[in-house]
């Protein structure tokens, strides 16, 4: 079998990509160009993946996550969360770098565009981090790797995707993504504390609250606090699919924050649901496209020479999954997560599988190391945005970045060299 | 009347997202509290996300979301730039035109098969496929339009 066909859909994609052509479009284009050249399977192939890639049930999850998502954050309901988090650990010290990261926990990856993501919790935090004495370069560097983390934390849309993708149960995704997320977090929050003991931060930012206001901000979020009680509860107590928790979550947001907190308009609803769309569209585009895309890399085996060569230089799981690591940092770094996912995932997956790896392992190792490459120094897409919106060059954030990114890939190695920390709570509720 | 056009789209789409969160928590509620699970509720849900993404995909290209490397152009020089500026709109014009063709010829095959569950052919299904095919065509077009208007501007603006 001529090999000549794989090179044009590598080539041709790898060229388009350079060239600014967006990733779906590059990839239809280069499968057809593959189909073309090979002869016999129909180019309506790669229209029929555009339809089939994205037509099983877990994919619908993609457009109720994001609305929900949308909800919660326009509505009231993220920035009570916010405020629970900063009467209840602002006063340590390390004060508001804590707050950060766990408001990223409440805010986590749930959006699509991990570019949204950034831009709302830059905006919503950065100012009031400045004020507090932080540098703007030190608060963009937290920030950056909190969203890191954040991206890691369940219910976020990478792992609807990839579960989807690759046939793996979302619910145990989410919940194998605790225990790994929850490490990142208290790791980064390790760091901001020995920097503010050291001075190298601000220390505490804000008088210890009082217990009436504590109180009062507790009941202010029983009600947002409902809304992962539905996602998370609902699932692993089997009552619904993930696609069925997304849409009573949005039921749930909608009423929350259209009826009783009155924070959006319809004007707000109205621009929330087109996005959903826009966003759905984007998505799932690629997905169709990469779902044509591997099919064509698999009818040529190209997976197996991959994992063969891998095999043959020897090593076996632990070299593999160094080497996941490296590919997803870097590619996760210039396409931004999911692409990266999409185009990786189902090559690399089926080696992990003859490698021994379990499949919740790999699938959020992976979805760790891509959250970390979108914030990873110099050209990660989070990081460009929030610099923007510190209006600081990204150079000035290096120096700052440099403890919270290595503390995170140590994470990272333990997460990659660790299944248990995956792996128990899926194993413990029967995912 | 252009504009009417645009916002119809964006509202039609609006109005599926809606009817899609609606659909699956009917289907819940139906299945976990009435006890009565429905059989058309996850078909008439999928029938719909096609045409969310679609939609939301020929959106997308109007406003400029879809996922891009913008690196390597960035490093290039102006005029090199300008023409390879042409290029990805022309590669989404070809895949427009592949969708609309192919999207078509799906279309006429399942013209008469109908879902198990609803009365409804799959016709229905594949429709958007040519339909954002067309849509992206038109909003390319829109796209350049726009930008040349804009170049022909700045020049005016800025002297010879």
């Amino acid at each position: 079998m001529s090999l000549t066909p794989i090179a044009i859909l590598l080539g041709g994609f790898i060229l388009l990509l350079a060239l600014n052509v967006p990733v779906a479009f590059s990839m239809v284009l280069a499968c057809i160009g593959a189909l073309w050249w090979q002869g016999t399977i129909p180019i309506s192939t790669v229209t029929m993946k555009l339809y089939s890639g994205i037509d099983t049930f877990p994919f619908l999850a993609i457009p109720l996550f994001i609305l929900a998502g949308g909800l919660m954050e326009q509505g009231g309901i993220s920035q009570r969360l916010v405020r629970l988090a900063s009467n209840l650990v602002g006063h340590i010290r390390g004060g508001l770098g804590f707050v950060v990261v766990v408001s990223e926990i409440f805010f986590s990856g749930i959006s699509g565009s991990s570019i949204a993501d950034a831009s709302a919790i830059g905006s919503l935090l950065l100012p009031s981090m400045v004020r507090a004495g932080y540098t703007a370069a030190r608060a963009t560097a937290i920030v950056a790797a909190a969203t890191g983390m954040g991206m890691m934390i369940p219910p976020c849309l990478n792992m609807v995707v990839l579960g989807a993708v690759a046939n793996i149960s979302i619910a145990g995704l989410f919940m194998g993504g605790f225990l790994p997320g929850f490490l990142m977090a208290l790791t980064l929050m390790l760091v901001i504390y020995l920097q503010s003991s050291r001075g190298t931060l601000p220390g505490a930012t804000s008088a210890r609250p009082s217990l009436r206001e504590v109180l009062i901000s507790m009941r202010d979020s029983v009600v947002p606090l409902m809304m992962p009680v539905i996602i998370f509860g609902g699932i692993f107590a089997g009552i619904f699919t993930a696609t069925e928790a997304a849409a009573v979550a949005t039921v749930y947001a909608f009423i929350i924050s259209f009826f009783v907190y009155q924070e959006i308009t319809r004007q707000d609803l109205y621009k929330i649901l087109v996005d959903t769309a826009v966003m759905t569209g984007v998505v799932s585009l690629l997905v169709g496209a990469a779902t044509g895309f591997s099919w064509i890399l698999a009818t040529y085996q190209v997976p197996r020479m991959i994992g063969d060569s891998i095999v043959s230089v020897g090593g076996g799981q632990y070299t593999f999954l160094i080497l996941t690591i490296a590919v997803f940092l870097f590619f996760g770094m210039i396409l931004d997560g999911l692409p990266a996912i999409l185009i990786f995932f189902p090559i690399l997956m089926p080696i992990a599988l003859s490698l021994g790896v379990h499949p919740l392992h790999f699938g959020v190792l992976v979805i760790a190391v891509v959250g970390i490459a979108i914030v990873a120094p110099p050209i990660g897409l989070c990081l460009v945005i929030l610099c923007s919106l510190a209006k600081i060059k990204l150079t000035d954030t290096m120096q700052p970045l440099i403890p919270y990114t290595a503390i995170l890939v140590a994470d990272l190695v333990i997460i990659a060299f660790w299944p248990w920390l995956v792996l128990f709570l899926p194993t413990f509720f029967k995912l | 009347m252009k504009k009417i056009g645009d916002n119809l789209i964006e509202a039609v789409s609006a109005v599926i997202v809606v009817a899609l969160t609606v659909i699956v928590f009917v289907q819940v509620f139906n299945r976990f509290v009435l006890k009565t699970p429905l059989a058309w509720s996850e078909d008439l849900a999928m029938l719909l996300f096609q045409w969310v993404v679609f939609l939301g995909a020929a959106i997308g290209v109007k406003r400029m979301r879809h996922f891009g490397i913008e690196l390597v152009v960035r490093h290039l020089p102006a005029r090199l730039r300008r023409g390879v500026e042409l290029l990805s709109p022309l590669v989404m014009a070809i895949v427009a035109l592949v969708m609309i063709f192919q999207g078509w010829t799906l279309l006429t095959f399942n013209w008469t098969r109908t879902f198990a569950t609803m009365d409804l052919t799959y016709k229905w299904a594949f429709a958007p496929i040519p339909l954002a095919g067309i849509l992206i065509l038109v909003y390319l077009v829109q796209l350049e339009v726009r930008r040349w208007r804009e170049g022909a501007h700045a020049k005016e603006g800025h002297g010879p």
